[in-house]
């Protein structure tokens, strides 16, 4: 199963936003509200694990080893990250920050692949080019016409920004390819009775385009018909814990969603449309072939 | 008396990707205006893979496919498609009634016709159904009916050349008979106000069905056409 939290992969980016916000030394006083967290702090928060370990023993799950694996991954994983994000945000050049940008998103590309059953060869350069134009498209959007932060490539605003962005583009593009190239597969019989009646390939294949762009979408429309109401997005409650004025968090977090809506949007289509056109010949005919599941 | 060539295959080969193995040797073969060709041959020997290639559902590798003498340039595929269609052996319905499923030729951009219910009509009491039988879920059909059904979407296009691939292999004798009257009138153009060139090919495992129904016999084994005869 595809993850659809998108407050956990916002979660990741709620100190570095607080670093943002403080950065434009807008409203966020950490002498007010915001609690310093030692790696002490952080001790104690593991050993809420404990829970996690007795109901695997318990239950006999099995899974206590992978939890203690995971645990310690994500520990090291975030250290490194921050280690590395601490150098850029001193250097501040242009240079290592797009650097970081671009591996980010190589790897958002590739993460975006990696749970799609059904592939063909080019899957990854799909990925990879729909989640990099749309994502830098917007972020560029929010960067020079929203934040306008000095200067636009301000590594405590671009990083976390993209991340975010990222994330959750990830997510669409990995749920609509999915989908679509399931859907082609599963209705093979249906595809091609629709090709014999006189049907272009984009009219039989448009049911399928219309419920992978659905299946994209309902993560970002579930999260923001419930923000506030069922949950405090994860960018919101990071500025809240860093002390931001209330309102002020939530102008940052309905900013983002928008931001988080359009770069789905725009990198479910053009992933789509890639698919759509690798898996579909200019005779109107599904190039078979092409299709491939995985592990085979 | 010469009949005009509808479709010509000429050396056309196709090879399974995946296995590497030819699946359609050189082939070559006419279908002219008046031809009722009967197509036999064990399981894999090739019979879909023809009738999927004359159809154009699959790549020509190699050789040549002509219609009226003329390879079919990409854009107009759906247009030859609504010349020449092909129906499988198990039917396809799509959600909704039975009519939503044979007004949906109708709805692509290839045509400017529009569906005719009194022709649906026509062919329905052909097989002694009523106009009821429109409204009826096309899903929950037998599956002898929904093969009536798809069989009536086909003639409602008024296709030129019929590409059948075992069409009544599920269907009751009585059916059947049916399914072969339907036939012989769209091939006479009994519902038709002018001649129109007609031909069909008729794949079958029922010697007894292609020598009622065909004036040419195809036999296929190993991805090749092995002989050509005249139906006796």
């Amino acid at each position: 199963m595809i993850n659809h939290n998108i407050s956990e992969i916002d979660a990741q980016y709620v100190s570095l936003l607080t670093d943002h916000a403080l950065a434009l030394g807008q409203s966020v006083n950490l002498s007010a509200g915001g609690i310093h967290l030692s790696w002490m702090e952080v001790a104690i928060a593991a050993t809420l694990l404990v829970i996690n370990m007795l109901v695997s023993l318990f239950l006999q799950l099995g899974i206590a080893r992978q939890l203690i694996t995971s645990s310690v991954r994500m520990t090291i994983q975030l250290a490194l990250i921050g280690l590395v994000l601490k150098q850029i945000f001193a250097i501040a050049l242009i240079s290592p920050v797009l650097v970081l940008a671009g591996v980010m998103t190589v790897i958002a590309g590739v993460s975006a692949v990696r749970r799609i059953n059904t592939h063909y060869r080019t899957i990854y350069s799909t990925a990879i080019f729909s989640i990099w134009i749309s994502s830098w498209i917007v972020t560029g959007i929010t960067l020079l016409a929203i934040l306008k932060p000095e200067p636009w490539y301000r590594p405590s605003v671009l990083i976390p920004l993209l991340g975010m962005v990222l994330g959750n583009s990830l997510t669409g593009i990995s749920l609509g390819l999915e989908r679509f190239l399931s859907e082609i597969k599963q209705n093979r019989e249906k595809i091609e009775t629709l090709l014999c009646l006189g049907a272009t390939r984009w009219e039989s294949c448009r049911s399928s385009m219309i419920q992978a762009t659905r299946a994209a979408m309902i993560p970002i429309l579930n999260t923001m018909s419930v923000a506030g109401i069922v949950s405090i997005p994860g960018m919101m409650t990071g500025q809240l814990l860093a002390g931001a004025e209330p309102m002020e968090a939530v102008r940052y977090q309905i900013m983002i969603m928008f931001v988080i809506a359009a770069a789905i949007a725009l990198g479910t289509v053009t992933s789509l449309a890639l698919a759509y056109r690798k898996v579909t010949s200019t005779q109107h005919r599904i190039n078979w072939t092409e299709l491939q599941t995985r592990n085979q | 008396m010469t009949h005009q060539t509808l479709i010509e295959i000429r050396q056309i080969t196709r090879t399974d990707l995946i296995s590497n193995r030819i699946i359609l040797h050189p082939t070559t073969l006419r279908i002219n205006d008046g031809d009722r060709i009967g197509l036999v041959g064990p399981s894999g020997s090739g019979k879909s893979t023809l009738l999927r290639s004359l159809a154009l559902l699959d790549p020509i590798e190699s050789g040549n496919h002509l219609f009226l003498g003329e390879e079919v340039p990409s854009e107009s595929i759906p247009k030859f498609r609504r010349f020449t269609t092909y129906l499988p052996q198990h039917a396809i319905t799509f959600e909704g009634t039975v009519r939503d499923n044979l007004t949906l030729p109708f709805s692509f951009g290839v045509t400017t016709e529009s569906y005719s219910e009194d022709g649906a009509l026509m062919y329905l009491r052909k097989f002694g159904r009523d106009s009821t039988f429109l409204d009826l879920i096309a899903t929950s059909l037998s599956g002898g009916e929904q093969q009536l059904m798809a069989f009536i979407r086909c003639l409602l296009i008024n296709p030129n050349i019929i590409l059948f691939d075992e069409p009544t292999a599920s269907l009751d004798s009585e059916t059947e008979s049916q399914f072969e009257n339907v036939l012989e009138d769209w091939f006479r153009n009994e519902d038709e106000r002018q001649m129109k060139p007609r031909a069909f090919i008729w794949s079958s495992h029922d010697a007894s069905q292609l020598d009622r129904l065909a004036n040419r016999i195809l036999t296929m084994n190993e991805g090749k056409i092995k002989e050509e005869g005249v139906a006796t």
